[in-house]
């Protein structure tokens, strides 16, 4: 009962993970490549709870660094802290989905930046300001399209619960 | 547990952020994956194939919609490289076999190394189906002049009659009028060859005759050049004996086939002279 109620949501984090993993990288449009788990998560987050954010953010950040990652647990520990962060922003039920679009873009831009510290961390070398400007954030930008494109997407799936109810 | 869930979810998301940190950091630089990476990849790795089997062909699609002079320009590319190539293939292909020509003349002309030989590119024939005379590159500046013969490994090709500045032309051992005196290698036995037999309008050979009355000649018998008459030289091979004639029949005495392909010549060689 439980999964049929939550349909829509497993299949977009499977979409998410198959997304993140198999089609975008291939469709390399000038390295703007949004991180869809990371939308879906935040996206749920704002429109279900924050468990189920942490859910998405642990099971699928995992997952995504066991397909294609060299160290695990990279990717859901940022999903998590993003998950975080976006509880402990100011919004209610009145905030227009443009700025929670920029939140999550900005959070997004987070685990970009973290990611990249992470990067320098274990001794990789790069131009910083270059990967931040044309890659971190149109990056950034593209997630928080996609997070608002997923909350249109698990707002009428939680009205029908609510309705249920 | 159950509560902590639901009260202090942001205590438990950190919590588990800081061992995937830990997890991660334990991670780093690994060469070999683990049994529940390799687990979890088997499982997986097949329907993310399947998905990025999908994913080229929907942006091969999309690239020859959207993209069309592209594919356009590729395909353009690549034909003017296909053909290029196949020029290059035609140029080897043809490179092999005059080498392999030019190496049986050359074996030719070491095997009979009492004569001078040059070698004289075919460069022209003409269109009697019956080829008679052939033009060779090479004429007087090269020393060739009129009545030398004309000769490749399969035997005798015929003589040159007539010699410009920087070509010459043979008549063929398939012209009616070419006449050779030729004997039995076998019994050296003498004759002459000459005119043409031609079965249901196909070319089957040359006439030999003039051979004594009782000439022991058999089918399969070696004609040799007998060195009289002055043009060829003695002891060239001329081809072999298909078929005898009825003693009766009086025209000619055997059929006599040469081995030279005619009308495929490419390269002969002109006796110039011989040693001594």
């Amino acid at each position: 009962m439980a999964l049929k109620k939550h349909a829509a949501l497993i299949l977009s984090f499977v979409a998410a993970l198959f997304l993140d993993t198999a089609v975008l990288p291939k469709w390399n449009l000038f390295s703007m490549v949004p991180f869809v788990m990371l939308a879906c998560m935040l996206a749920a987050e704002q429109v279900f709870s924050i468990q189920t954010a942490i859910l998405i953010g642990a099971l699928g950040g995992l997952m995504e660094d066991l397909l294609c990652e060299n160290m695990i647990g990279l990717t859901p520990a940022l999903c998590l802290l993003a998950a975080v962060a976006y509880e402990k922003l100011p919004k209610d039920g009145d905030t227009k989905p443009i700025i929670l679009g920029l939140y999550c873009g900005a959070l997004a831009f987070m685990v970009e930046l973290l990611r990249a510290l992470a990067a320098w961390v274990i001794g990789m070398r790069f131009a910083f300001w270059t990967e931040m400007l044309y890659g971190a954030l149109p990056r950034a930008l593209l997630t928080g399209l996609w997070a608002l494109a997923g909350m249109a997407l698990f707002k009428p799936l939680l009205k029908r619960q609510v309705d249920a109810a | 547990m159950k509560k902590l869930w639901r009260n202090r979810p942001i205590l438990i998301a950190l919590l588990a952020a800081a061992l995937f940190l830990v997890l991660a950091a334990l991670t780093v630089g690994r060469r070999s994956a683990s049994r529940a990476e390799d687990m979890f990849s088997g499982a997986v790795l097949p329907v993310q194939e399947a998905v990025s089997d999908i994913t080229d062909r929907v942006t091969d699609f999309f690239t020859r919609v959207f993209f069309p002079s592209s594919i356009q320009q590729e395909n353009q590319r690549l034909t003017k490289l296909v053909s290029a190539y196949e020029r290059r293939l035609i140029l080897y292909e043809a490179m092999e076999q005059e080498n392999a020509r030019l190496a049986e003349l050359l074996d030719y002309a070491s095997a009979n190394s009492n004569f001078y030989f040059m070698t004289a590119p075919v460069s022209a024939r003409n269109l009697d189906p019956y080829v008679d005379t052939i033009t060779v590159r090479g004429g007087s500046r090269s020393g060739i002049t009129e009545q030398m013969a004309a000769v490749t490994a399969q035997g005798i090709v015929g003589r040159i009659i007539e010699v410009g500045a920087t070509y010459s032309k043979i008549r063929t051992m398939q012209n009616e009028d070419m006449r050779i005196s030729v004997m039995v290698e076998r019994t050296r036995e003498e004759g002459m060859l000459g005119g043409l037999v031609i079965e249901n309008g196909q070319l089957v050979g040359m006439k030999l005759y003039y051979l004594p009355k009782d000439a022991d000649i058999q089918v399969g018998d070696t004609i040799v050049t007998s060195g009289l008459g002055g043009i060829f030289p003695k002891g060239l091979y001329v081809g072999k004996v298909i078929f005898l004639t009825d003693e009766d029949n009086g025209e000619y005495d055997a059929c006599v086939t040469s081995d030279v392909d005619f009308e495929h010549l490419e390269e002969v060689l002109i006796i110039l002279g011989k040693e001594g």
